[in-house]
């Protein structure tokens, strides 16, 4: 279960204070898949930012099954990430030297997956967005859309407990996002969190 | 650990592989020639250093010299001192010199120089100056009216040629008045005309020592300023001196290193500083275009830094990773860098570089090159490892954001 209490974040910009989050308290229980909703700088990717352990909150408390992940070190919440997230960016967010498939299996190699083994895995996750047979090109040769499900595939390459996403339909076309959102739901062994323009 | 390593060698294969041939090739040409410029200098002074040595030997000292007692002028009874040198097993030959100070005038040109009397027949087997004659020809054991002059004594009809005062074109055959510092004067044909690029050997001239006793006058013995001992390629001159010493020789016995010593370690210590001062500069090249080169690649690369930590990759894998491929840049620089040294090197051997004490041959040492190498590569890794772990530093959102 993924708990926040209180979660503030104020950003600041020379003198001035800017408040992305602003008291947030939420529960997500165990199987559960939560869309946030909001309009555009409501504080959506911030709270998901907050939540991945990629930024500390200004104030409030975060618990992940019943740890307070805020404790951790930065080396303790890299591990984290690698071992029990997912991330779904809202502009894909992947290494440019890198071909598709590399992407996809990046964090399976991280958590010592055999390569061997990570590239079966890559090629099965990329198969079911639909780009297997796009495996070898860089992003830089993909479409958007295309880079998308890719930044999807690698999210569910190690088969993560908790899955963050960021806007993840954004780029893809109406024929896709069905399959995606299920596709995506699906792989995820624990909880889900989602956010989308309202 | 393992898969830490994997995961940087996979990321640093995959930015090289990608990241821009054309700019990593580039790097490693000028790390190939940061090397080049490291090790180049050093090996000729090396060379230098070797090429003085030799002339020391061939032409100054041999392998080991014997000097007067101390507080004496002269080696006493220098025959019988030659007969018991001659005797010792690693002994070639010993041959006997005696030095004076002498001005020789030649039309209105006068210069002060040393002359060095010696057996022909011994100083063939003991130095090589017979093998340097540029024109005419090394004096016989007989000879009593000839002298040898080194080229440098000798010089050129036009003096603004000579760099130390000559005689201004004397020539084989010319005839030539020495004063020797006892008062003595004779005329002397020229022999020979001695070139051997050594300064000091260049500066002198020689007569037999058949000459110089008569010019001495009649004595209670055979007396010698030095007497110089050839030996065998193989023998350890640090044990045959000892092995002389052991003989009951009471003069000063030095091998050819101790009697230089002083001269060379002062001029081996200057290069030193020249070598350290260039390597040092190049070092300091190396340095500063690793970090130029990671800088830029870290900067540019800030965005893919934050993905990389965001998907829970360490900050050491992504820091390794970089200081791998500044390690590869060092590796394939080092080999190009050493073909080119291997170029230069085998073209100074075919066309050796003058220098006005003679020819140089650069010579790469293996333990030079080991070392420089080594400190190339720690001097890398720094220079690579700095930029790429500020960047891994910033915080993932920033650094993802490109901001």
């Amino acid at each position: 279960m993924i708990t926040a209490r209180n979660v503030k974040k104020i950003y600041t910009m020379g003198r001035v204070e800017v408040p992305a989050l602003n008291g947030v308290s939420l529960e997500i229980e165990t199987g559960e898949f939560v869309g946030i909703m909001g309009s555009s700088g409501s504080g959506k990717s911030t709270l998901l930012h907050m939540l991945g352990l990629l930024d500390d909150p200004t104030e409030g408390a975060i618990t992940i099954g019943g740890e307070d992940v805020l404790a951790f070190s930065d080396s303790e919440k890299t591990r984290y990430r690698l071992q029990r997230f997912g991330f779904i960016f809202q502009d894909y967010a992947l290494v440019p030297e890198l071909s598709a498939l590399e992407n996809v299996i990046l964090p399976a190699i991280a958590r010592g997956i055999h390569l061997h083994d990570a590239a079966a895995a890559g090629r099965d996750y990329l198969d079911r967005v639909g780009l297997v047979e796009r495996q070898d090109h860089l992003p830089a040769e993909l479409s958007g859309g295309e880079q998308q499900r890719v930044a999807i595939a690698r999210a569910l390459v190690n088969n993560p407990d908790i899955l963050f996403a960021d806007e993840p339909c954004a780029n893809l076309d109406s024929t896709t996002v069905p399959t995606s959102t299920a596709r995506t739901r699906g792989r995820c062994s624990n909880s889900s969190a989602g956010s989308t323009r309202s | 650990m393992f898969e830490n390593l994997r995961v940087s060698v996979f990321l640093a294969a995959r930015a090289l592989q990608r990241g821009g041939r054309g700019r990593v090739l580039l790097n490693v040409i000028v790390i190939a020639f940061v090397f080049t410029n490291m090790i180049f200098l050093p090996s000729v002074i090396s060379g230098a250093v070797e090429s003085y040595n030799v002339q020391t030997i061939d032409f100054m000292t041999s392998d080991i010299v014997i000097g007067p007692r101390l507080d004496e002028r002269y080696i006493e009874d220098a025959d019988t001192l030659l007969n018991r040198i001659n005797r010792i097993p690693g002994v070639i030959r010993a041959s006997a010199r005696f030095s004076m100070p002498v001005s020789v005038d030649f039309e209105e040109n006068t210069v002060s120089i040393e002359v060095k009397a010696f057996d022909p027949r011994d100083e063939v087997e003991v130095t090589r100056i017979h093998e340097f004659i540029e024109d005419g020809s090394f004096l016989g054991s007989g000879d009593r009216n000839e002298i040898l002059l080194g080229v440098l004594v000798a010089g050129h009809e036009d003096k603004s040629k000579d760099f130390y005062d000559s005689l201004g074109g004397a020539a084989v055959g010319d005839m030539v008045t020495v004063r020797y510092a006892n008062g003595v004067v004779r005329e002397y044909r020229i022999k020979g005309i001695v070139r051997t690029k050594s300064y000091i050997a260049d500066y002198m001239a020689f007569v037999t020592a058949d000459e110089m006793e008569s010019v001495l006058g009649p004595g209670p013995n055979t007396r010698a300023s030095e007497i110089l001992v050839k030996a065998t390629d193989d023998t350890d001159l640090d044990a045959l001196k000892r092995t002389i010493l052991s003989f009951g020789v009471g003069e000063e016995v030095k091998t050819w290193e101790d009697a230089t010593s002083d001269i060379v370690a002062e001029s081996v210590e200057s290069f030193n500083i020249i070598n350290n001062i260039t390597v040092l500069g190049s070092l300091i090249i190396a340095i500063v275009v690793i970090f130029i080169l990671i800088t830029i690649k870290t900067f540019t690369n800030r965005k893919q830094i934050g993905i990389l930590k965001a998907i829970g990759i360490k900050k050491s894998v992504i820091i390794n990773s970089y200081v791998m491929q500044v390690f590869f840049i060092c590796t394939f620089g080092v080999i190009l860098g050493l073909v080119i040294l291997e170029g230069m090197v085998l073209y100074f051997t075919a066309f050796p570089i003058e220098f006005p004490d003679g020819t140089v041959t650069p010579i790469v040492d293996a333990g030079m090159l080991i070392e420089n190498t080594i400190l190339l590569f720690i001097s890398s890794a720094v220079a690579g490892f700095i930029p790429a772990w500020r960047i891994t530093n910033e915080n993932i959102l920033d650094a993802m954001r490109g901001a």
